[in-house]
């Protein structure tokens, strides 16, 4: 069964994500909402609308009707070519079908994967052009492999973060492909002197990446961060790590200690620190989990167990663990906002108010305010004065003194509170801006499955 | 029938008959018995759990994992409910001796010490709650029986019946997390220590770890994702958490029985790295990983101390043998009888007051109390919310069938904290528009004030009730008032 898996693999493990990556939006769909998921996805339409010179935001202006669908579209062929491009690597670097497809499979139903590829967002692009780029170096042809040039080039665009990474994984790399031929350590590059193509690499990448100080080190975050909540999937992080996976690659980790695969391990260390300040960086943490987590796996089904049907009962139960968490992101992602009852009452602000009227909303829900309503959210997620926002945000919500609300809705142009059912379920309806809503300077103008939004009347 | 075997059969007669004259002349049950009850009653009606509970905190989702529930509506089929919930939750803690017993011959092969054992599990303080239901009655004597299959894992059928047990223990409470983390810290120990483990042990273990990280996330899926990491906390409201993850010394101490206590601490410092038995060691590994998840406050104080008192029993086995064996060795075999003697009758006697000192402290109510609670049930409208305090919350909706404010569920229940404010303010305030504003915003159309509530709160009466907006509809020894004025919406 395994072995025949393993042989025709590319075209279950096509089947497996297709439906992975589909279901989310079909459950959406049958749901009535064809909309796109997640509130940040729409800060990169926002972006993509004003003409952002992103990499990202230029890869999303290449559907200039701004059908959702297409966008679908985009995200799910993402995903579908990253899987191939894993596979001819994996193929490449000689890792065995078997392990292959373990490692394939867990990585593709980890709910850090299925998010990146249902939810616009650039962390999408950047896996596909890595893959992209080390597939075109692991090339059996000298010409082809320039060709991954220019695309490792469009990488140091992305962030810092991204160039350093990339380097990183391009360092990693050269060392192996060379460590026969050189000797010296991995950090003291001597394996660079044989290899000319690596030079050049890098050297471009370095010269890009210098090109980009001065830009910010992480694109994002565009969601509020929690180290403890995100960490987890099952614990409601969007990206988060599967409980199963992580307990299976620390297996993973036993069996390849001494090993030469246990480097790839370090790799992890930097993407941990990152995750301290960004924790999307758990999206690239899962891939090596998922190597490690295939290594665990293929240690417990190769080993002769005393206990012969625990050991099937044990497999089969991790297998479950690790299907239940992509389940449960699934069902997650599913039901994120934005639904049309979003769209509609925004769509209403839009016609009523001016462009230049402000929105007071939660911070997660600025970027749908923005798209939907055309009109300024006063603050939300990846905005450079986003701190400083988030104070007056916090200051507003809480005080339950017009001499002390009011100034800050006046000194910020705030014309609008828009309250979505999270608002409405988070915020007390005794104390704080809602309990403001008594005075006649706010007037409800729209209320309906459970949205609000309430005018606030600017003197004079 | 050898001398042991009848000195345990004394053993048995005596708790379990003990226990039920403590359990049947003390009225009720415990007041967080009543959710169990109506649990199982529910299953005995329809044969499934009530996980969409329209009483509690006026309709909310509930989460439990339902097997103890089950077990003992197996039971309601045929006997009525409430004698044989005491007849059974009894008899499982009376089974527990006789696993301390079966664990401590394994372990000693010293019927006497065996004996002492379970006589010493029999006086464990935190286990003398005669009068209260809680699937934790079933985790005991399935978790002992799981660690005395581990112990005999040679033979093939105790294998099948570690892979049973463990599915039940999953099935059953969150606490088999004990079970788990003991046996990873046995293996991880042995590994240190250089001691032989297993190739069945780490493949059941492995297993068991699995299996039970799968049922609970299946199980608490909603409340992993509402509420993160803080799901081992239950949602407790800050203001009484400490009430379920207590930390004061000396309360455990005499929960878990002074002299066993010590014994085992003696016992683990002076043994743990130098014991053969590998049984043993896998007990020190249980108590040594019990201690360190309760002091880290990741599991409940009352489970820890039952847990703690059992296995400190067992312990006391070993150390008996061991004395026995040191009293020979330095030529004093003459006084054993008297030192050991002198030994037992300490540790029976400080664990036997604390047990009956326990068993007579049990919160149930009074029956004028739970009169109260079925005139309710009576008299009010079906749909009717009635303030009662945080612990009457699920004897309102068992006795009472109406709905409640608050019960001692707290899980996936947002704002638990200014609810929790809310209820004592309706008991404590003088202010009549801010006691209204809350019972309209609660939508509670009754107030009962029982004793318990005097007590909880340090009041004789509710000083905002007057006759414009309450009527006293229930006076006697408990009040309940219904209130007649709403605060109405401005606009």
């Amino acid at each position: 069964m395994i072995e025949h898996l393993a042989k025709y693999q590319k075209i279950y493990l096509s089947a497996l994500l297709l439906a992975a990556l589909l279901s989310p939006a079909m459950i959406r769909h049958l749901d009535g909402n064809d909309l796109l998921i997640n509130p940040s996805s729409y800060y990169h339409l926002n972006a993509a609308r004003e003409g952002s010179h992103h990499a990202y935001h230029l890869f999303l202006s290449l559907n200039p009707s701004g059908s959702h669908l297409i966008y679908q579209a985009m995200c799910l062929g993402l995903g579908l070519f990253s899987m191939f491009l894993l596979c001819f690597i994996a193929k490449s670097m000689g890792i065995r079908p078997r392990q292959r497809l373990f490692c394939l499979l867990f990585l593709l139903i980890s709910p850090a994967f299925i998010y990146t590829f249902t939810t616009l967002n650039h962390h999408a692009l950047f896996i596909f052009l890595s893959l992209l780029g080390f597939s075109l170096l692991l090339y059996p042809n000298r010409k082809i492999n320039y060709l991954s040039f220019p695309i490792f080039a469009a990488l140091a665009f992305f962030d810092l973060f991204s160039a350093l990474f990339t380097m990183l994984l391009l360092n990693t790399y050269f060392y192996f492909k060379n460590r026969t031929a050189a000797a010296g350590s991995f950090f003291s590059l001597a394996y660079l002197k044989k290899d000319v193509l690596a030079k050049i690499l890098l050297t471009v990448l370095l010269f890009f990446t210098l090109f980009n100080i001065g830009e910010q080190f992480f694109f994002g975050p565009f969601h509020s961060q929690s180290l403890v909540a995100d960490l987890f999937s099952e614990t409601g992080g969007s990206f988060g790590i599967s409980f199963f996976l992580l307990l299976l690659a620390f297996f993973g980790i036993s069996t390849v200690w001494k090993k030469e695969k246990l480097f790839l391990a370090y790799l992890s260390i930097p993407l941990i620190l990152a995750y301290f300040v960004y924790t999307p960086s758990m999206i690239y943490l899962t891939f090596l989990l998922a190597f490690l987590a295939a290594e665990g796996f293929e240690y417990l089904y190769q080993k002769e167990w005393k206990l012969e049907p625990i050991k099937n009962l044990t497999l089969f139960l991790l297998l479950l663990g690790i299907t239940f968490s992509a389940l449960v992101s699934i069902g997650s992602l599913a039901g994120l906002p934005p639904g049309p009852a979003m769209k509609e009452s925004l769509e209403f602000l839009e016609d009523y108010s001016f462009p230049e009227e402000t929105v007071f909303s939660l911070a997660e829900e600025g970027h749908l305010v923005e798209y939907f309503s055309r009109r300024p959210a006063f603050v939300r997620h990846g905005s450079p004065d986003f701190k400083q926002k988030e104070d007056i945000s916090r200051q507003i919500l809480s005080s339950t003194y017009i001499q002390y609300t009011f100034p800050l809705l006046e000194q910020n142009n705030i014309s609008f509170v828009y309250l979505s059912p999270k608002a409405r379920a988070e915020l007390p309806a005794d104390r704080g801006l809602i309990f403001l809503f008594q005075n006649e300077r706010f007037k409800r103008i729209y209320s309906q499955d459970n949205i609000e939004i309430w005018e606030f009347k600017q003197e004079g | 029938m050898k001398k042991e075997h009848l000195g345990l059969a004394v053993v048995l007669i005596l708790t379990l008959a003990l226990r039920l004259f403590v359990s049947f002349t003390t009225p009720n049950f415990t007041y967080d018995s009543y959710f169990h009850l109506r649990q199982i009653e529910h299953i005995s009606a329809t044969g499934l759990p009530l996980y969409q509970d329209q009483l509690s905190y006026g309709g909310r989702t509930l989460v439990f994992l339902p097997a103890f529930h089950y077990f003992m509506a197996s039971f309601s089929l045929f006997l009525p409910l409430e004698p044989a919930a005491k007849v059974i939750s009894n008899l499982l803690i009376v089974s527990l001796i006789l696993l301390v017993y079966l664990i401590a011959k394994k372990i000693t092969q010293n019927d006497a010490a065996a004996l002492i054992s379970a006589v010493i599990a029999a006086l464990v303080p935190a286990v003398w709650q005669t009068n209260s239901l809680s699937p934790y009655q079933l985790f005991l004597p399935l978790m002992f029986l799981t660690v005395y299959s581990l112990m005999n894992i040679q033979k093939k059928s105790y294998v099948y019946l570690y892979i049973i047990l463990v599915f039940l223990l999953s099935l059953t409470t969150a606490a088999t997390f004990f079970l788990i983390v003991g046996i990873l810290f046995y293996i991880l120990l042995s590994k240190i220590e250089e001691k032989v483990v297993l190739r069945a042990e780490m493949e059941l273990t492995l297993f068991s770890l699995f299996l039970f990280l799968w049922v609970q996330f299946l199980f608490f899926k909603e409340i992993l994702l509402s509420e993160g990491f803080g799901f081992i906390w239950q949602n407790i409201p800050p203001q009484i958490i400490s009430q379920y993850f207590p930390v004061s010394l000396p309360q455990s101490l005499a929960l878990v029985g002074a002299i066993p206590l010590l014994v085992s601490i003696y016992s683990i410092y002076k043994f743990l790295f130098e014991e053969k038995n590998k049984n043993i060691f896998l007990l020190f590994s249980l108590a040594i990983s019990t201690i360190l998840l309760f002091m880290l406050k990741l599991v409940e104080g009352r489970i820890t101390l039952m847990l703690l008192g059992t296995i400190f029993a067992i312990i006391f086995a070993q150390f008996y043998k061991s004395t026995e064996q040191y009293l020979k060795q330095i030529k004093l075999i003459a006084l054993k009888p008297l030192i050991l003697s002198a030994l037992i009758l300490l540790a029976v006697i400080t664990s036997a007051y604390a047990c009956f000192a326990f068993a007579s402290q049990q919160h149930t109510p009074s029956p004028e109390e739970l009169a109260a609670f079925v005139w309710l049930k009576e008299n009010t409208p079906e749909n009717a919310a009635v303030l009662t305090t945080l612990k009457e919350g699920h004897l309102l909706n068992y006795a009472g069938s109406r709905k409640n404010m608050m019960d001692e569920q707290f899980s996936l229940i947002s704002g638990i904290e200014e609810r929790f404010n809310d209820l004592q303010s309706l008991y404590t305030t003088n202010y009549q528009t801010q006691a209204i504003s809350l019972l309209t915003k609660y939508n509670l159309e009754y107030i009962l004030l029982s004793e318990a509530a005097k007590e909880r709160y340090g009041i004789e009466r509710i000083s905002y009730v007057d006759k414009n907006c309450f009527d006293l509809v229930y006076d006697q020894e408990v009040k309940i008032y219904l209130s007649k004025c709403r605060l109405q919406p401005t606009r």
